[in-house]
């Protein structure tokens, strides 16, 4: 009886090993993981700040201090290019890819074409959009945000407000 | 009411059955411990007869409690196992054409091992499937790998522990093989893995149509790779199960 349930024992070590590799490599990345959750959320509140800073005021500030963020991780990372564009950049120690495993499955069962594996990214360089998809390293967004005239002026030479104006 | 007279894995109506089951009466005894059957406990409470289990062209559907005492365990010749049967030998005249009915189905305890199994060879497949179609895409990120890692902690175990516990009791007992309740979860794992290569071959097909009609312009390696693992993991399953049963029967 033992020998006919050895081939069974085998494939079970076989899948049992697999699966334990797996579980040391989602171990192994949970506490870089969990760093990036952070870096993450902090960047993305600083996105917010700067974002509305920039339509309140149409102009990209100096620095994040002179917009009241005070918190600044080592990971996040802001320099003004030129008055009217800005470089932001976050760093991570970790991909995450937003693969959905489940969806090829359900994709491939129902007949629909398989869609981009590689997630979302941002398409729209006018706001500072922060995507939760992210390769490990620097992910750097030069931003070119509308910003408008002064509004007093255009008003006194009759702009047409319907059509955004950059600053050059 | 559904018959099913050649179902042994259902459970005979019970007869009315007294509160104290350890009835000094032995006829009593008889009447609840004969019929039960010997691969599967019945944990049915005692209740009054069901009106429609009891089917007779002569007898009215209320049959009377003193019926209760003709169970006998015997034989079907389609099934191995013990039934229960009206003996006419201590019936009335007018009840001697009466067939007990199923109405209520259990799992036996064996069975129920069968279903705990069939639970994780189904979760632990999804986990596998998971796991290898992201790693054959390239993808390790934690996010992607937690899922199906936490899957296959959980499930490998129990699916081996009770994979290998009911392979030595089959050894043990080969008519444990046709046990019913075995081949229902096993019989179903067959239609669900058959259905999932099914659609999957036919997803393939229709993907290399789109392929060819440029409708498609993602990495087709990378597709025939995901459908290789599906028809791997899911028609493994078909083909032990399909190749176990019909060795069996």
């Amino acid at each position: 009886m033992q020998r006919s349930l050895t081939k069974y024992r085998i494939g079970f070590g076989l899948i049992g090993l697999f699966g334990l590799v797996l579980v040391i490599v989602v171990v192994l990345q949970a506490g870089a993981t969990k760093t990036d959750n952070n870096t993450y959320n902090k960047a993305s509140a600083i996105a917010d700040k700067l974002n509305n800073y920039t339509i309140a005021n149409n102009i990209i500030p100096d620095s994040l201090s002179s917009i009241g963020v005070t918190d600044i991780p080592s990971t996040v990372s802001y320099s003004k290019l030129s008055d009217s564009s800005f470089r932001f950049c976050v760093t991570y120690k970790t991909t995450s890819s937003g693969f959905d495993a489940s969806a090829v499955e359900g994709q491939l069962l129902t007949q629909t074409l398989p869609g981009d594996y590689s997630g979302s990214a941002p398409t729209d360089n006018s706001y500072l959009y922060l995507d939760p998809n992210h390769h490990k390293g620097q992910n750097c967004q030069t931003i070119n945000p509308a910003i408008y005239n002064n509004l007093q002026n255009n008003i006194n030479s009759g702009t047409d407000f319907s059509s955004p104006v950059t600053t050059n | 009411m559904d018959n099913y007279p050649s179902d042994n894995h259902s459970t005979p109506i019970n007869p009315p059955m007294p509160d104290d089951l350890s009835s000094p009466n032995p006829a009593e005894q008889q009447a609840y411990t004969g019929h039960i059957h010997p691969v599967e406990q019945v944990d049915d409470a005692p209740g009054a007869p069901h009106p429609a289990a009891w089917s007779s062209a002569s007898e009215p559907a209320s049959a009377p409690s003193p019926v209760a005492s003709i169970f006998t365990a015997t034989t079907t010749p389609e099934s191995p196992l013990p039934v229960a049967s009206a003996s006419t030998s201590e019936v009335p005249s007018e009840t001697s054409s009466l067939v007990p009915q199923a109405v209520v189905r259990v799992l036996s305890p064996r069975g129920v091992e069968y279903v705990f199994l069939t639970i994780a060879l189904f979760t632990g497949a999804i986990g596998l499937i998971s796991a290898l179609i992201s790693l054959v895409n390239g993808k390790t990120d934690f996010n992607v790998l937690e899922f199906p890692a936490a899957v296959l902690l959980v499930s490998i175990p129990i699916f081996a522990w009770l994979f290998l516990r009911l392979k030595k009791a089959e050894l043990i007992d080969p008519k444990l093989k046709l046990d019913p309740s075995k081949r229902r979860s096993t019989q179903f794992m067959q239609i669900f893995s058959f259905i999932i290569c099914f659609f999957t071959l036919i997803g393939f097909v229709s993907l290399i149509f789109a392929k060819m009609a440029g409708q498609y312009g993602g990495s087709s390696v990378k597709v025939f790779l995901d459908v290789l693992v599906i028809l791997l993991v899911a028609g493994g399953i078909l083909f032990y199960y399909w190749r176990d049963e019909h060795r069996s029967v």
